[in-house]
């Protein structure tokens, strides 16, 4: 089969990186496909070149001609510069032009078997999987992390997330109702878990006591950072503890300013699972790493201390996967008595067997084999 | 009453403000949207009022991604808006809003074209919709494919451009200000020849397929274009190219070539003399490079 897997953003491909390499060891014939970044603030290419990846390019398959069609037929209303920057609506309106009339060229030249994208909820994975459908080409995608209620609420973000995929793999059970409750109907939907934690399937337990903080957005933390650190750093240290506190790669070097002085040790690779799986214990808010590390077997901890009434407010209710913590005495119970406790909290179950990707590929070659019949 | 709102400078803004005010003394009101472009304005005799923006209280998903979407078309049947609207336009949501148009009766206007700006364009749509007329003012160059693509949907009758050359469209005129721009004067007498080949982070694509097309004959040197552009060569592709990198583009005098991925005026007219020759690379035409070179571009070659 011929498989083309569009890796955008760094965690398409992290999440996605397992898949490729086990289709490919299924001989089929995988490849990368990218794009420019709008204006390249943060390109793929960095990572995929990094990784020894290779790759095909959208601009590879540029079509100058069906851009400028595409851009006679698009109409915008005034008011939209009032409240966007011109250069970026500008922009945007050409770089939809150019992926769409790519994405289609490509098609046309290669005639894949099937396209896989991370998930729709992106530019360019509404894009790739649109052009898919119209095409007849299956499109496969993914759960991309922690399904949110208040973003299904504001903007029907998991409603949205299978318009044009043929199937939509989740990480359990639970997700896949609440895709279900967003009204993606059951046939697209394939309960496989998360293909990137496959690897840390049947791994040796970790001796270390090591409590990792990763952080969400900085805006997007309930209550007082500095003092909610500050409190976590002298328990740790009193208690002859590592502490590791590991922020969103957006907002490494602004989250070190605003936390320096106090005492912790860094993470700052973006890829945080190596460190979640050799964690005792993860503090987190409203996170994807809960998922994962729950996934993983290691006990996850809604951390907030001075704000734990807003948090039980928001997605903890839903996914009830964590105690919140807002005092010490929790933290001390959760080190002492790590494996035995988290049965009791996680109502959250995902198969991590190290089967993921397994599951994924033979869905994918089930249904191209019904194709070709 | 004429009004001017300006929310960046230029000489040709000063020039225009200067001369209409001699046209239509005691007629003409300027706003700007900062103490920094009020206090420019006034070295040159111009008082100016600075407007403070408020917050509109615009909720982007209520307004824009599930009622209003100010972009129309469709592909395929998909409304183009749900692809934008969900990751790209969303994060350059801006809620700074001023109102000065509910208390003044306008005549005309004329605003900076600052296409990195809302608050100037907030006030050209209100006034469209009102009937009246408006005028833009070059405040950058404007040979640079985003320019062209927002000329014909931007809320503006006409665009004043400095030059015979900054004439994209029909609604482009020009001010007069003089012959057209010079490329910068310098001695060549110890110029290298080394190529120096431009590296912009937008660019990447074509800086790796320029590269490896083995169109670059002898030895060359690479030119960073910001400190963005200069972390990401260095981390990823200096390992695999290895030549010297310099981020100090007043070098490019000192070369009998330059090599560039598109048309930006900044640089060719700004550092690069004219005896030297600038080849632009835009494969496939992505840039639109072609659309910006004049025959009175010396010495700069676009091939696609």
């Amino acid at each position: 089969m011929k498989i083309f897997v569009f890796a955008g953003l760094q965690h398409h491909y992290l999440k996605l990186r397992d898949l490729v390499r086990a289709l490919q060891e299924k001989q089929h014939n995988v490849s990368w496909l990218t794009a420019n970044n709008a204006i390249n603030i943060d390109p793929p290419t960095d990572y995929l070149i990094r990784s020894g990846e290779s790759f095909i390019h959208l601009f590879d398959y540029y079509d100058s001609d069906g851009v400028g069609h595409i851009l006679a037929q698009l109409n915008t209303n005034p008011y939209i510069f009032g409240s966007f920057q011109p250069f970026w609506v500008g922009y945007s309106m050409r770089e939809f032009a150019e992926t769409w009339t790519a994405v289609h060229q490509l098609i046309n030249l290669e005639q894949p078997d099937a396209m896989l994208i991370l998930h729709e909820n992106n530019f360019w994975g509404r894009i790739v999987a649109l052009a898919c459908e119209t095409k007849g080409i299956p499109c496969y995608s993914f759960q991309e992390g922690m399904l949110r209620q208040s973003d299904q609420d504001k903007w029907n973000k998991q409603g949205l997330a299978a318009d044009s995929s043929t199937t939509l793999f989740c990480w359990s059970e639970n997700d896949r109702q609440q895709y279900l409750d967003a009204g993606i109907t059951d046939e697209k939907l394939f309960v496989s878990g998360p293909c990137h934690l496959d690897k840390y399937h049947n791994r040796p337990p970790t001796t270390n006591k090591l409590v990792t903080l990763a952080m969400p957005l900085i805006s997007h933390w309930k209550g007082n950072l500095v003092e909610d650190v500050q409190q976590l750093s002298d328990f740790c240290k009193r208690n002859n503890i590592n502490l590791v506190v590991r922020f969103h790669p957006r907002e490494v070097e602004h989250g070190h300013q605003l936390l320096k002085g106090i005492w912790y040790n860094k993470y700052d690779e973006y890829d945080p699972l190596p460190l979640i799986a050799q964690s005792s214990v993860v503090l987190v808010q409203h996170s994807t790493i809960a998922l994962e590390a729950i996934g993983l077997g290691i006990p996850v901890v809604e951390y907030a201390p001075s704000a734990s009434d807003e948090v039980e407010q928001s997605w903890h209710s839903h996914y009830k996967v964590a105690p919140i913590i807002d005092d010490y005495a929790g933290l001390q119970i959760i080190l002492d008595e790590v494996r035995d406790v988290d049965e009791n909290w996680v109502r959250y179950h995902i198969p991590i067997d190290g089967m993921a990707c397994e599951r994924v590929a033979m869905v994918i070659e089930n249904e191209m084999s019904k194709l070709q019949r | 009453m004429h009004l001017y709102a300006i929310s960046r400078i230029s000489d040709l803004v000063v020039l225009d403000i200067l001369k209409q005010q001699q046209k239509h003394s005691g007629n003409i009101q300027v706003v700007t949207f900062s103490d920094d472009v009020s206090a420019r304005l006034s070295n040159y005799g111009i008082h100016s009022q600075v407007i403070q923006h408020l917050d509109s209280g615009v909720d982007y998903y209520d307004k824009f991604l599930n009622n209003e979407s100010p972009i129309s078309g469709e592909v395929d049947g998909m409304p183009l808006w749900k692809v934008l609207g969900i990751d790209r336009l969303n994060f350059w949501h801006d809620r700074r809003t001023v109102d000065i148009l509910s208390t003044l009766q306008l005549d005309s206007l004329t605003i900076s074209f600052d296409i990195y700006d809302i608050l100037v364009w907030q006030i050209a749509s209100i006034a469209k919709e009102r009937g009246i007329p408006v005028r833009a003012i070059q405040t950058h160059s404007v040979r640079e494919r985003e320019s062209f693509d927002l000329l014909p949907i931007l809320p503006i009758d006409e665009l004043v451009v400095s030059y015979e050359a900054d004439k994209l469209t029909d609604k482009c005129t020009v001010f007069n200000i003089g012959q057209n721009r010079k490329r910068v004067q310098a001695e060549q007498e110890n110029a290298q020849d080394e190529t120096a080949v431009i590296f912009d982070k937008r660019d990447e694509y074509q800086f790796r397929r320029f590269l490896m097309s083995g169109q670059l004959r002898g030895a060359f040197s690479v030119f960073v274009t910001d400190a963005r552009s200069e972390e990401l060569y260095y981390r990823y592709l200096h390992p695999r190219i290895g030549v010297n990198v310099y981020d100090d583009l007043n070098l490019l005098r000192l070369r009998k070539r330059v090599v560039m991925f598109r048309f930006i005026e900044d640089i060719v007219y700004k550092f690069v003399p004219e005896s030297v020759l600038v080849d632009i690379y835009d494969f496939g035409g992505i840039n639109l490079s072609q659309q910006f070179v004049r025959d009175s571009d010396k010495n700069v070659k676009v091939h696609t």
